[in-house]
């Protein structure tokens, strides 16, 4: 049995629309489910991997008010056995949450079901802050538990032990009344650095171990700045057309980043039937997720 | 199927106990509100200035290591299912909360590590979570913890509760706790987790938000108490018997021995066993309660209840027990266990 990806989408914010990373959220998801001619009633888990909530909202899950504003199952009929239902919850790990939630869906679905992981951040104040670092776009991922060899294996976690990195916080009292539209980043100055030195370490260990031919690998990997993926490139020996980079285009879309690649690819045709895709997610802890996907 | 079981329980509660009366005393309006006697709850416990849901979450899961027969070098996953990440009066969004953890309790490197938000539904995510990753095989065992920092949200209410009917009147019945449990596959006929089910009905995803507040320098939470404790209670039998079945069980030959409850208040939890009993048409169980001590401790509340029932020997060994969970978003949820022996013969 394989977890495969059946559709991602974006629904990008922009000046003129609602800077709401809910409805931002929401609106993925149409796109995603009306692309594959896929039942909303079909979705069994709706996993929130986004950070930045509007209004710095932390109950109840995102992920239950997605599903909301979404329309899914809104109200199944608990007493008829055959209703279907839908299971919400956040999983958040900076910018590894995609892979975590991926390993996590993979062993909760069933063959033919199929879940959505939704990542969808902007400033809390729903505005176009410049302080805010990320990409301002929701991206929605279709799975679907198949019987299958392709799609997502080998799951790899990695993280240091002196927390490191970016850190990102509501300071309560500080903002005063302001909290629904504060949130406070410190970047340290080396981050990129350390945390480039960290990611190319972990994927060595990782190519080593699955004896991965990078020649005939593609790869997918977090974008936190043009420098981190051309030293990455650079340093594994990845030829430069078998990575897409958006950086220029997004800039950092952080937890969205696989959703956001996955998407592109689809519009511009760079996954092919066949391909080897490595995925790698880096970010705050210093945390590194890695895995492979069979198209 | 793997024997999937709770291995071990842990707990953390700060020592500086609250009346209710004392806490009543520190609202700013003056308010007309008999709390201890609509709710129940005499005492709640909250954090000291030197504690944070860092800190209790680890004393909570080094309990829990205490209690088990691994140690933190063995954990496969560590998953934080807090619903406050307050340290420092800063709330995190990053790093995880559950990176945190795994440094101060020194697990392996490569150890699996995220946070769920799942409201009160929290730390039950992370057993289904877990309960499913060792059924796959990819795991053979991970904790679950939660430090819960509510005193926070519970002053922002003091200050701005001004009637009875107030939507943050809830917020008053909260208290701080941390909680933590190993989940593993080595259960038996007497020790295992025999059933587990979820569903979000989120049509009613906004009838409890948390968010700062707009009045005062703080964290709230805005609670439409009676409808989200309506629409919970007319539903959990359904949900419950439906969850069973398809487990292949009935509800009167699983003979539960206890039952467990989300711990809002004890009027909340009579009402609860009162629609059990109509929906099941037989008595329930005896409930184990932890809210007149420790009010709602929010996501840890079941396992409270579950660790001092087991502790005060309430829930005697091989007990079968049924937990039900109510929790904004709405999330109903429900977990069929055996204890066998959990956190009996090996923390004497």
């Amino acid at each position: 049995m394989g977890i495969v990806i059946k559709n991602a989408s974006l629904s990008l914010l922009n000046d003129d629309d609602s800077m709401s990373s809910l409805r931002n959220a929401a609106s993925a998801i149409k796109r995603c489910l009306e692309e594959s001619n896929t039942k909303s009633e079909d979705i069994s888990l709706l996993v929130n991997i986004g950070l930045y909530n509007d209004k710095n909202l932390y109950e109840p899950s995102y992920a239950s008010l997605i599903q909301m504003k979404s329309g899914i199952n809104l109200n199944p009929d608990l007493n008829d056995t055959g209703s279907k239902m839908t299971f919400s919850f956040d999983l958040t790990n900076g910018s590894c949450g995609f892979l975590n939630a991926v390993n996590v869906i993979d062993s909760m679905l069933h063959e033919n079901e199929q879940a959505i992981i939704i990542s969808s951040n902007n400033h809390p104040s729903e505005n176009q802050n410049e302080s805010f670092p990320f990409s301002r776009l929701g991206s929605a991922v279709l799975l679907e538990k198949k019987n299958t060899r392709k799609g997502f294996k080998d799951f790899f976690y990695d993280s240091k032990n002196k927390s490191n990195g970016i850190k990102s916080y509501l300071d309560i009292y500080n903002s005063g009344t302001e909290g629904r539209n504060s949130v406070t980043f410190k970047i340290p100055k080396k981050y990129n650095n350390k945390l480039s030195e960290f990611t190319i370490q972990k994927i060595k260990e990782y190519i080593a171990m699955h004896d991965l031919d990078v020649s005939k690998t593609k790869l997918f990997i977090s974008q936190p700045s043009e420098d981190f993926v051309k030293t990455v490139i650079e340093e594994i020996g990845f030829n430069e057309y078998s990575v897409l980079n958006i950086y220029k285009e997004y800039g950092d879309a952080h937890s969205s980043i696989v959703g956001l690649l996955f998407s592109k690819s689809k519009s511009s045709g760079f996954l092919k039937p066949g391909d080897t895709v490595l995925i790698v997610t880096a970010g705050s802890g210093l945390t590194v997720s890695i895995s492979t996907y069979e198209v | 199927m793997n024997n999937v079981r709770f291995e071990s329980l842990g707990l953390y509660l700060p020592s500086n106990v609250v009346t209710t009366k004392d806490l009543l005393k520190k609202t700013k309006n003056e308010l007309e509100i008999d709390l201890e006697r609509i709710t129940g709850i005499e005492s709640r416990r909250f954090k000291s200035d030197e504690e944070n849901c860092l800190s209790m979450a680890v004393s909570a899961a080094e309990d829990c290591l205490k209690n088990s027969i691994y140690e933190a070098k063995d954990l496969d996953v560590i998953i934080n299912a807090s619903i406050t990440r307050i340290k420092n009066d800063r709330h995190y969004f990053e790093p995880s909360l559950s990176h945190a953890i795994k440094e101060a309790l020194g697990t392996k490197n490569d150890v699996l590590h995220f946070d769920i938000s799942n409201a009160c539904a929290g730390m039950f995510t992370g057993a289904y979570i877990l309960q499913n990753m060792i059924n796959s095989g990819k795991i053979k065992n991970g904790m679950v913890v939660s430090g819960e920092s509510f005193a926070d949200i519970s002053r922002t209410a003091l200050l701005e509760v001004r009637e009875k009917i107030d939507l943050q009147f809830a917020s008053l019945t909260f208290g701080d706790s941390g909680a933590a449990f190993i989940i593993d596959a080595n259960g038996d006929d007497n020790e295992s987790i025999d059933m587990m089910d979820f569903v979000t009905v989120a049509e009613y995803a906004d009838l409890c938000v948390g968010m700062p507040s707009m009045d005062n320098p703080g964290l709230a939470i805005y609670t439409k108490t009676k409808d989200i404790h309506e629409q919970n209670i007319k539903r959990w039998p359904f949900f419950v018997d439906r969850a069973l079945k398809k487990n292949g069980m009935e509800y009167a030959s699983a003979d539960f021995d206890f039952i467990i409850s989300h711990q809002t208040s004890v009027r909340a939890i009579e009402s609860f066993l009162s629609a059990g009993e109509a929906y099941f048409k037989t008595p329930m169980p005896p409930a184990m309660y932890s809210v007149q001590d420790f009010g709602n401790t929010t996501s840890t509340t079941h396992f409270v209840a579950l660790y001092n029932s087991i502790k005060e020997k309430k829930i005697k060994p091989n007990s079968r027990g049924l937990l039900v969970g109510n929790a904004s978003g709405i999330v109903i949820s429900c977990i069929a266990m055996k204890t066998g022996n959990l956190n009996s013969s090996r923390s004497e």
